[in-house]
């Protein structure tokens, strides 16, 4: 946790600069990669899928849980991707925040087809059968637990949360992502985390 | 729940969150597949794309021919900078407003030079829109009127110009004798029935015409124009009270001869042949004369005035004279078809040629008759 309470010991001034060269590339990159995609380069296109891939899917992961829907929500995202560059609505911008609202929106149309499970102690178990039983399935069951807690939060309380604390996201760029003001992320941040706190901590409660 | 509160259970719940951090790697075959579908899709979606393009080049699909003739329009018309639609609606829009300024243009200078004066620029438009309507009106009775109208506006100039002090036109008098001649011949060749109808309105014409002129206060350098043309009015107001009395004389007095070349049509309830100028030369009448027609007034026995210019009201009441007492000729001896007045001799006017009986259409004479050559020309 101390990355996120702020670096110490480091020259802030040059990191700042650092960060401010890197992103210049970054964005030139991108900048590169979009114009390629919006003229059906696939050579770009093939670096775009290679570059966010990996991170939608484990953004669906750890929503879902579940391996065929995180790789279904993959292919619907850079699916959609396509065809909005066929109809000419492709980004000019912000990709991954581009990206990362389609999986978004894929994954809370999933949540709406499929009700979030009650919480409960005895779910369904699909634990790696290589890993010891006995350590795998108390951590299983606190995944299957925070999901459900997840399921809970309005679309958009859950795509702060997990691009806040498990993305480690800034509240700008989840800004982008949502297409909301950077206030109104914070406010979906405090109500997100008040019913965390309600369902988790309760549960808690009454474990013990 | 203070902040403080808040940040340790924002603690405890960043751990509680953190056990959906880890993912189990991405099965390999599983991405390959993924990445191998997607770059399909896209060459799929590149070749579509192309051959989409292809298609639009290769058969452009034609406009209609409205949608052509309004592109054209709009590159006629266009503004730079701004996107404009110029639609038929518009194009025709433009033409009747066009059209309409046009003529109503034309129209407004026209209703404009109705007031004008003689002296005014807008004067010509003034008389050709009266020859415009004289042109284009056939029926007698409206052309009379509106010959009645015209000889109006005349006298009216002319009384303008004189209380100004300017000098009447001779154009604009000639114009007025011109009308006025014409408007007598239509009256002449009237049915009988609508003759008194006709004489009245013509009377009341000439009356106010004649008040008019005695009314203006002129100090013009010409004012003899103006006692000419009061004299020939009160004479044409004494014709018109002796038609009244019987349209046949009127007749007989406007197509007497010598007037046969400006008014050729004959009084249609006579039955005598019309004189003819030249039919007896000896019958000329000769200055001194002897006749017991009824010639000028005695003032003028023997008198011989120089005319002035080309207008006079004519002959004095001899001309009242039915044809029948055509001058003499110094012998008692009188020829009823004889043309007394065919070659008036100017400045003969006086005794011995009472017999002539000239039209207002020709101020027959020889138009040379000034007022005091007709003597007591006065009805």
């Amino acid at each position: 946790m101390a990355h996120r309470n702020g670096y110490t010991g480091f020259n802030r001034p040059y990191l700042f600069a650092y960060f401010c060269v890197i992103m210049n590339e970054s964005m030139d990159t991108e900048k590169d990669l979009l114009d390629g995609a919006h003229r059906f380069d696939e050579k770009a296109l093939a670096e775009i899928y290679d570059r966010h891939s990996p991170g939608v899917y484990r953004y669906a992961m750890r929503l879902l849980g579940d391996v065929v829907l995180a790789e279904d929500c993959v292919a619907e995202t850079f699916s959609r991707f396509l065809v909005a560059l066929k109809n000419g609505n492709g980004p000019r911008q912000y990709l991954q925040a581009y990206l990362y609202r389609i999986a978004h929106n894929w994954i809370t149309d999933t949540y709406r087809r499929q009700p979030p499970p009650a919480l409960s102690l005895e779910p369904e178990l699909h634990s790696d059968p290589s890993n010891d039983p006995s350590h795998s399935v108390p951590i299983e069951m606190e995944r299957q637990e925070v999901r459900a807690a997840l399921a809970h939060l309005t679309p958009d309380q859950r795509q702060v949360i997990v691009l806040k604390y498990l993305e480690d996201w800034r509240n700008d760029e989840i800004a982008l992502a949502l297409e909301k003001p950077v206030g109104a992320v914070k406010a979906l941040q405090h109500r997100a985390i008040n019913t965390l706190r309600r369902l988790l901590v309760k549960e808690e409660e009454e474990v013990l | 729940m203070n902040t403080q509160q808040d940040h340790e259970f924002d603690e405890g719940l960043h751990e509680r969150l953190e056990i959906l951090r880890d993912v189990p790697a991405r099965n390999p075959d599983a991405a390959a597949r993924g990445r191998a579908n997607f770059l399909s899709g896209v060459r799929q979606l590149s070749v579509e794309t192309s051959a989409g393009n292809k298609r639009l080049i290769a058969q452009p699909v034609p406009l209609p021919a409205y949608q052509r003739f309004n592109n054209w329009l709009n590159s006629l018309f266009r503004v730079p900078g701004r996107r404009q639609r110029f639609s038929l609606a518009i194009a025709l829009a433009t033409l009747i407003l066009t059209l309409a300024l046009l003529f109503g243009g034309v129209g407004a200078t026209v209703y404009a030079a109705q007031s004008s004066l003689p002296s005014d620029f807008l004067y010509p438009v003034k008389v050709l829109s009266e020859d415009v309507l004289l042109d284009l009106t056939n029926n007698p009775q409206a052309r009379f009127d509106l010959l009645l109208d015209f000889s109006d506006r005349r006298v009216n100039e002319i009384s303008a110009l004189a209380a100004q002090g300017k000098t009447v036109p001779d154009d604009v008098i000639s114009r007025f004798e011109a009308q006025d001649d014409e408007a007598f011949l239509l009256l002449i060749n009237m049915d009988t029935s609508k003759m008194p109808d006709e004489l009245l309105k013509a009377k009341i014409h000439k009356r106010d015409q004649d008040r008019l002129l005695g009314q203006t206060q002129t100090n013009a350098p010409d004012q003899g124009v103006m006692l000419e043309l009061r004299n020939r009015l009160q004479w044409q107001y004494g014709l018109l009270e002796e038609g009244q009395a019987d349209p046949h004389i009127l007749r007989q007095l406007l197509n007497a001869p010598g007037n046969t070349e400006t008014a050729p049509v004959a009084a249609p309830d006579t039955d005598e042949e019309t004189p003819q100028p030249g039919d007896c030369p000896e019958c000329t009448p000769v200055y001194g004369g002897s006749g017991p027609g009824p010639g000028p007034g005695p003032d003028n026995q023997g008198e011989v005035t120089q005319p002035t210019e080309s207008y006079g009201p004519g002959p004095g009441p001899g001309q009242m004279a039915p044809p029948t007492q055509s001058p003499g000729n110094g012998n008692g001896e009188v020829k009823p078809s004889g043309p007394p007045a065919a070659t008036p001799v100017p400045g003969e006017g006086g005794s011995g040629t009472g017999g002539s009986a000239p039209s207002p259409a020709t101020n027959a004479g020889g138009g040379s008759h000034n007022s005091s050559s007709g003597g007591s020309g006065k009805p």
